[in-house]
């Protein structure tokens, strides 16, 4: 396995009227990839500004580089080119381009991404990630005609097809039924599967759903709490 | 309610600067109401208080025949004054009588020869103690001193105002009177109400100081230049001002009767107030500003209103679910309703607080200026009128009331659980592929999704959004357009009388009618360089309709045909030129409601009596006279009819070759072979040339007058592409707001800035694209509405005329205001932060 997100004395604060509080203090962490990683914490604890510091998303102190590239000197251009190339996001809320079929939210991200590809070779990898997915007969359809686990799925494939070294999902099941979330889960495992060069990045309050990670780390207030390495399970058994 | 008003106060902070923009709008609109209307009371005010302060005639009546002699010119004045003292006992509202002379001669100004008035009334009342002022028609001094004792023994005079300013006279100052030039020192210049506007008849469409200017003498220092000492030919009538124009009509027609009938004086028909041409000129042309006063802030209130209406509704249904929270804790629809209401209302104060503000402001500068524009010479006042400001007060605030309430009440919905579902951005998605789209697809042209796929599926996204896009283009690219194709309008139908129509290059004006005209032509015409020439009679006629009630007086002009040239190309609309019949204008047509081949009734004066033939003078009375309308013709000059000048003089019994103007081709008409020609005519027949012009002098005063009405078109464009930024502005925000989450979503995954700025551009474009073809046709309705139903001015005829150079500059000045509108929120989009922008909602 090989290194690719390196953290160094990273500290993020907000200020509130007269007090700082930080979301992220002194933090440091090195993840290496072909793994999933799942970051628990209670409410405040810094765990999606871990990933949107990570993502290119959100400003921090310190020092972050990911695939060698130090992302926290990156200017606003290049930071977008980082986001396009190396990084894939999951939304808790899904995100889909309204005006976009799910086929063609998937192909705005390779589009993206593979610019050299034409557009007969998108459509087809477009279609390829959808079948993954398990969505082919729902390709014409607009996410108002979908429902929240196929929503769900739709984004994973999307960020899937691009094919990225980083995948960050910020609570990706936390609208979806226990069916769904699994399913969505199990996507996600499967890619990490598929591609050792992937790292996932997945936040959630969940503590079921640590169990599908190779490793937990746990925040308080900003600050590593623990960080245990495991042996995941399917999240076909998971539980919630 | 102090909850209430606080979450307005903090919902207007929120969105202070799309509040501003509605607030200037109805500010807008508020300050033209007030400076329109109050503008229009001014002017109205102004001109009742010169007409009324210097005592204008109700009615004049001249002798038969004012610029005669012998007993049907001249009117012993003793006589007059006893006559119309014992008409006055039966006449209560007789106020005040002048008698005066009026005299049409020549002027020499600073060596320049021109046609003038004389004007003289008694500087001594009837004890024999000077007086400053006639009792009627009073005059105002602007410089100058006032006629002493020992004015009515010499040779001095006032100069009116407009002459005045032309030639730069001023006090002890000379000028030249009559064909003796004599000379007549200038005391002072004067300001007349009967000259408000310097015309001396109806025939003159251009008035100019160059071509008719008047001066007013001493009564004794007339007599005696004219050799008519004792003498008058003008009564001038002052009655009480409240009577209406039939009462007065039927004073002046009983002492018309009484005079001539048991005193057998010889006059001619009384011109009543209404008829005098200043007057009526005024009173038209406050009406217009009236109408204009009224409709221009109606439009922009209205628009007020609608920006206000898209900019809450959108705003209500983008804070449902907000709406939602605040209603499962208890708040009832009426608050909410009320919350929003309020911020419409607060909104609305502010506009109108600033525009009566500015609207007062304006209104007290623009007044002066409009009166400068006109050449007004009398004092102008300026009033704040209380109900006026009252008014635009109450149309402001109901502007935001209505603009507010009505998009409100329908969004809130009654169930709370309704608006917590809500999901803004999935709403305001139609979830179809757009005909566009399908139809591009079915010319095998696809659109790529990073390509120009996302910005026409956004422009589709919902009905709503999309109308709302385009109002705020379409108002924008109408008012341009229908300003600029007002001017243009205008400009052609100046361009092409003056240009096509009018057929000559030069023309000589009589003072008076010559009756062996055809030889001065042909004189004329031994000139180097004339090519052509011919002659025409202008008067006036009132021309009766056999299929109607109607009647309209007309410039009435007989042509002469010389070896085939009339100096007039005519622009028929249907029919042709017959020399024994009638053509008759459209707008005349239209009034007494004819066609070619229809027959009507001119009444003109035929000759019963001559008295000599060089001078013109003679007997008349009016006849009616049949015609068939030959055609009907298109032109700029809307209150004219030709007749063929044999037929006219046989039907009028006038000797010789009677003309008042002759018209000459000349070859290479250069302003030096013209001017030569000018000269030699002006050597030869300067006893009797009121005028010689070129068509570009001609044009000149009218082209100066439509360069005024250029800046105030530049005014409005400006003003309508202010409009299109504001509501362009607002419409673009609320559009970049709800689609904030995707646009943070598309910068997440790693759409580029210039992308996302291309995409919003894009869908700009075709806002502006399909908004244009939809405000050009707004635009020629726009056109039409105020050019034919809002100014309908009589007097000239103006076609509707838009050109492509219009059409695109309405195209393109509303892009520019587009492109402007979509910085400011694009900008603060780009900005975001992106990890709270792609959430649900950002706080």
């Amino acid at each position: 396995m090989v290194g690719i997100i390196e953290l160094k004395d990273v500290n993020r604060s907000y200020k509130m009227g007269n007090s700082e509080i930080f979301a992220l203090k002194n933090f440091n962490l090195t993840l290496e990839s072909g793994q999933i990683v799942v970051v628990l914490g209670p409410s405040g604890s810094g765990k999606t500004t871990l990933l949107n510091v990570i993502g290119g998303i959100d400003k921090c102190k310190g020092h972050i580089s990911v695939d060698g590239k130090t992302i926290t000197k990156m200017s606003k251009k290049n930071l977008t080119r980082y986001r396009r190339s190396t990084v894939g996001f999951i939304f808790q809320f899904f995100n889909l381009i309204p005006v976009f079929t799910a086929q063609e939210n998937i192909e705005y991200a390779i589009e993206l991404s593979h610019t050299l590809l034409s557009r007969k070779e998108v459509v087809q990898k477009a279609s390829k990630y959808l079948e993954a997915v398990e969505l082919e007969k729902k390709a014409l359809s607009f996410p108002s005609r979908l429902s929240g686990g196929e929503q769900q799925r739709v984004a994973a494939a999307r960020a899937f097809a691009k094919e990225p070294r980083l995948l960050l999902c910020d609570e990706p099941t936390g609208e979806l039924s226990v069916k769904e979330g699994r399913k969505v889960l199990s996507i996600i495992q499967q890619m990490v599967k598929d591609r050792s060069d992937v790292l996932v990045l997945l936040v959630t309050h969940n503590q079921e759903i640590s169990k599908i990670a190779h490793k937990v780390i746990r925040l308080r207030s900003g600050e590593i709490d623990s960080i245990t390495d495991q042996e995941p399970i399917e999240a076909s058994q998971l539980n919630w | 309610m102090a909850k209430t008003i606080k979450n307005i106060v903090r919902a207007i902070k929120a969105n202070k600067l799309r509040f501003l923009t509605i607030s200037l709008v109805i500010a807008i609109g508020v300050s033209s109401w007030n400076m329109m209307i109050m503008a229009f009371l001014d002017m109205d005010f102004t001109y009742n208080h010169a007409f009324q302060e210097n005592n204008m005639a109700s009615f004049t009546i001249q002798t038969a025949n004012p610029g005669g002699s012998g007993s049907d010119a001249w009117i012993d004045m003793e006589n007059l004054t006893s006559y119309l003292n014992e008409f006055k006992q039966s006449v209560p509202s007789f106020e005040k009588i002048e008698l005066r002379i009026i005299y049409d001669t020549k002027f020499v100004v600073r060596g320049n020869s021109q046609n003038g008035r004389l004007i003289a009334y008694k500087t001594t009342d009837e004890e024999g103690n000077l007086r400053l002022q006639p009792d009627v028609n009073g005059i105002e001094i602007l410089q100058g001193r006032e006629f002493t004792f020992a004015s009515q023994y010499q040779n001095v005079c006032y100069v009116e105002g407009h002459l005045a300013e032309y030639w730069k006279l001023k006090e002890n100052d000379f000028i030249g009177l009559g064909d003796q030039n004599i000379p007549f020192q200038v005391l002072g210049v004067v300001a007349s109400p009967e000259y408000l506007m310097n015309m001396g008849s109806y025939a003159d469409l251009l008035p100019s100081p160059r071509r008719f200017g008047v001066i007013f003498l001493p009564l004794r220092v007339a007599q005696n230049i004219l050799n008519v000492q004792g003498q008058v030919n003008e009564i001038s009538v002052k009655l009480d001002w409240g009577l209406s124009k039939s009462e007065r009509k039927h004073i002046a027609s009983r002492l018309k009767t009484y005079l001539e009938d048991e005193k057998g004086l010889k006059l001619g028909e009384p011109v009543d107030l209404d008829e005098q041409i200043a007057y009526w000129l005024l009173r038209m042309d406050i009406q217009e500003a009236r109408e204009l006063g009224y409709v221009l802030p109606i439009i922009l209130l209205g628009m007020a209103m609608w920006g206000l209406y898209i900019l809450l509704g959108r705003m209500v249904v983008a804070e449902r679910k907000d709406i939602g929270v605040a209603q499962a804790l208890g708040y009832s629809r009426k608050t909410i309703i009320l919350q929003y209401v309020g911020i419409a209302l607060l909104i609305s104060i502010i506009g109108t607080v600033i525009g009566t503000v500015l609207g007062v402001i304006i209104a007290s500068q623009f007044s002066p200026i409009y009166a400068k524009m006109v050449t007004l010479l009398f004092p102008v006042y300026t009033r704040m009128d209380p109900v006026v400001i009252g008014a635009g007060f109450i149309l402001g605030i109901i502007t935001g009331l209505l603009g507010g309430y009505l998009p409100v009440r329908n969004a809130i919905q009654p169930l709370p659980a309704e608006s917590l579902r809500f999901d803004p951005s999935l709403h305001i998605t139609s979830g179809q592929i757009p005909l566009l789209e399908r139809m591009l697809k079915g010319l095998r042209i696809k659109l790529r999704t990073t390509g120009f796929k996302l910005p026409v599926r956004n422009f589709f996204r919902s009905k709503k959004r999309t109308f709302s896009s385009i109002i705020g283009v379409v108002i924008s690219v109408s008012l341009i357009s229908c300003m600029f194709g007002m001017f243009e309008s205008m400009d052609l139908a100046l361009t092409a009388q003056y240009q096509d129509i009018e057929d000559w290059d030069l023309r000589v004006d009589f003072s008076e009618v010559p009756t062996n005209t055809s030889n001065i032509v042909s004189a004329i015409k031994q000139i180097d360089g004339v090519t052509a020439g011919t002659y025409s009679l202008t008067s006036g006629a009132t021309i009766f309709s056999n299929f109607s009630s109607n009647s309209k007086t007309v410039q009435l002009i007989g042509l002469k045909e010389s070896e085939g040239y009339l100096g007039h190309t005519f622009e028929f609309k249907s029919g042709t030129y017959d020399s024994e019949g009638i053509i008759l204008s459209v707008p005349v047509a239209e009034k007494l409601k004819v066609k070619v081949g229809d027959m009507v009734s001119l009444e003109i004066p035929k000759l019963t009596k001559l008295v000599s033939t060089a001078p013109l003078r003679a007997h008349f009375k009016m006849v009616n006279v049949s015609f068939k309308i030959s055609g009907i013709i298109d032109e700029f000059n809307g209150l004219v009819s030709y007749l063929g000048l044999d037929k006219l003089k046989s039907v009028s019994n006038f000797p010789g070759d009677p003309a008042n103007s002759i018209l000459l081709k000349v070859e290479n008409p250069t302003i030096e072979k013209l001017n030569e020609i000018r000269n030699i005519i002006k050597e030869k027949y300067d006893y009797n040339v009121r005028n010689i012009f070129t068509k570009e002098e001609q044009t000149s005063d009218l082209l100066v007058l439509l360069n005024a009405i250029y800046y105030i078109v530049y005014a409005i464009v400006g003003f309508a592409m202010a409009l299109a930024v504001i509501m362009v502005y607002n419409t673009v925000y609320i559009n970049l707001q709800e689609q904030q989450r995707e646009i943070a979503t598309l910068l997440t995954i790693g759409t580029p800035n210039r992308r996302i700025i291309r995409n919003v551009t894009i869908e700009n474009l075709i806002v502006t694209i399909i908004g244009s073809v939809i405000g050009l046709i707004f635009g020629w309705v726009l056109l039409w509405f105020m050019m034919d139903v809002v100014l309908d001015m009589e007097f000239f005829r103006i076609q509707l005329f838009m050109s492509n150079s219009t059409i695109f500059q309405s195209f393109f000045f509303t892009l520019i205001a587009v492109l402007i509108a979509e910085y400011f929120p694009l900008r603060r989009i780009l900005n975001l932060n992106l990890a709270e922008a792609t959430k649900e909602r950002v706080v």
